[in-house]
């Protein structure tokens, strides 16, 4: 049950995305990265069919997504937004979760629970913004739906339950394979549960795959400027530093076969590579 | 079949999320209208503001309760738009259905604190009329308020501030609107007929008519209602 994207085109009073395709395969976890603005939240709310695209589709197993129910009832989007009653209590909403989506982990929503130290008798109005965010993450994490969609799951939440969540994440995965997409910025720490990565990029997607390929794919050059200078004239430079006679560039794609001894060739962690692969682009386009 | 029994399960915490909107709308109009009494038995001569503030607060929000409350609900839980548009006209269906009742049941409790209160009360509207006449004169007018209510709302798409605009809208409309309702059976004669119509009709006829009425808004609910989804926008994400 593969979700396909064809052609998507949005725009609101400036175009969001203009003939984007992409294709979520089934049992993966992704990380779907991208700069403030660029329309990590506008494409999640059009696979959910919370807003429409002017023009494209969303297909789930060859079924059009948009208005169509039982497509839907396999696609869950936990959002920033909170469209749950304010005056819901957390157990109430988990209720009314099950009674949506039929199969809802009820077992696995009271073990976290207790991991997460959340009082499932609260109203939601009554949680701080890092329990009502549990309390959202952990109603997504519990839903049968073989496409959850998580944008910034971890919005509010202090370093121990952010680290509490990532393992919450991979015992639901473990216990139920599903396709998860993790909308966030804290790259960094996310890295690790990542099976592979979508990097968008003013309206469009610019790097996609494994998260070893697209880590690989940008590569720091250290040495003396002259020998570096060489090495990259004929590459794509995604930002160069010079510090006196050393220089230090980032390259997309190196394609060099013979490297200088004095010249230093570094792998980049996922975080560096999306901050380059951004900003090396508008340095690109400019 | 699936679609059918899938809309069946979603629709039940809508209905029942919906029942407690409405359980407090109840509660509210019926305070008012018993706050209202007193003035009346003192002689106070009701006027077009004490029927329609009634009818209007709970218009306004058994239609924008649940619109609000229901269309967030189905966003997060992947509701189709059409889907939602079916269970909001049962909503506005079943909404026509209690404020009959509640009109009907309110005429009793009036009539319980006074008769002469009960009589002024409805005659508020057209001192002549009957009770049929009243009634209907009410009741299709009422369910006129949510109708454009739901029109509006659905056209302004923004939950946090629309149902304040609205309820200054309103406000300003209700006194204007009040001379044109007047002017208007005054010289159509429309309500009048009906009313007296279902005076001297007999009690089958009656209840006939009612109900082709209350279909007849249904489809005009229906109408505005999938006309009102249909160019739903949603402009701005941080307002879902």
């Amino acid at each position: 049950m593969s979700l396909q994207i064809k052609h998507l085109n949005k725009k609101y009073k400036k175009p969001v995305f203009t003939d984007l395709n992409l294709e979520l395969v089934p049992q993966t976890i992704y990380g779907l990265l991208g700069r403030n603005g660029v329309g990590k939240s506008t494409l999640l709310n059009i696979i959910s069919n919370r807003i429409f695209a002017n023009s494209g589709e969303v297909l789930l197993d060859g079924q059009i997504v948009k208005n169509n129910d039982l497509a839907l009832s396999q696609i869950f989007l936990m959002s920033e937004d909170n469209l749950y009653p304010q005056s819901t209590k957390v157990k109430d909403l988990w209720k009314m979760s099950a009674s949506f989506y039929g199969q809802f982990d009820w077992d696995l929503a009271q073990d976290f629970a207790q991991q997460f130290d959340l009082d499932t008798s609260k109203k939601l109005r009554s949680l701080s913004t890092g329990y009502r965010t549990i309390a959202k993450m952990l109603t997504a994490l519990c839903v049968p739906c073989e496409y959850i969609f998580l944008d910034e799951p971890i919005l509010g939440l202090d370093a121990a339950n952010r680290e509490t969540f990532y393992q919450a994440l991979l015992k639901a995965y473990a216990h139920q394979p599903r396709t998860f997409v993790i909308a966030t910025h804290i790259i960094e720490e996310i890295e690790q549960i990542l099976e592979k990565a979508i990097i968008l990029n003013h309206g469009r997607i610019i790097s996609q795959g494994d998260v070893e390929e697209i880590t690989a794919s940008v590569k720091l050059v250290q040495g003396p400027k002259a020998a570096v200078t060489a090495l990259v004239s004929d590459q794509q430079i995604l930002e160069s530093k010079e510090f006196g006679n050393m220089m230090t560039v980032y390259v997309h794609n190196l394609t060099a076969k013979k490297i200088p001894s004095e010249i230093e060739i570094k792998n980049v962690d996922l975080q560096t590579c999306f901050i380059r692969l951004t900003k090396g682009e508008e340095v690109n386009e400019s | 079949m699936k679609v059918k029994v899938l809309l069946a399960i979603k629709a039940k915490p809508f209905f029942r999320h919906a029942a407690a909107w409405w359980l407090g709308c109840w509660i509210l109009v019926i305070v008012v209208a018993w706050l209202l009494a007193p003035q009346l038995k003192r002689g106070r001569t009701p006027t077009y503001l004490d029927v329609y503030g009634v009818i209007l607060l709970y218009s306004v929000l058994t239609i924008i309760g649940p619109e609000k409350s229901s269309f967030k609900l189905s966003l997060q839980y992947g509701v189709s738009r059409r889907n939602y548009t079916l269970m909001m006209i049962l909503f506005q269906l079943m909404n026509a259905l209690f404020l009959a009742v509640l009109l009907l049941g309110g005429c009793q409790i009036f009539n319980s604190i006074n008769s002469l209160v009960q009589l002024q009360f409805l005659q508020g509207i057209a001192l002549q009329a009957s009770w049929w006449e009243n009634l209907s004169l009410i009741v299709l007018e009422s369910l006129a308020y949510s109708s454009l209510t739901v029109l509006l709302l659905t056209l302004t798409d923004n939950f946090i501030w629309g149902k304040y605009v609205l309820t200054a809208i309103f406000g300003v409309w209700l006194l204007g609107v009040n001379e044109i309702v007047g002017w208007v059976t005054s010289k159509t004669d429309i309500f009048m007929q009906i009313g007296r119509f279902l005076e001297h009709t007999d009690h089958e006829t009656r209840i006939c008519v009612i109900l082709a009425m209350l279909l007849a808004i249904t489809l005009i609910f229906m109408g505005l209602t999938f006309v009102s989804n249909h160019f739903r926008v949603i402009k701005k994400q941080n307002n879902l």
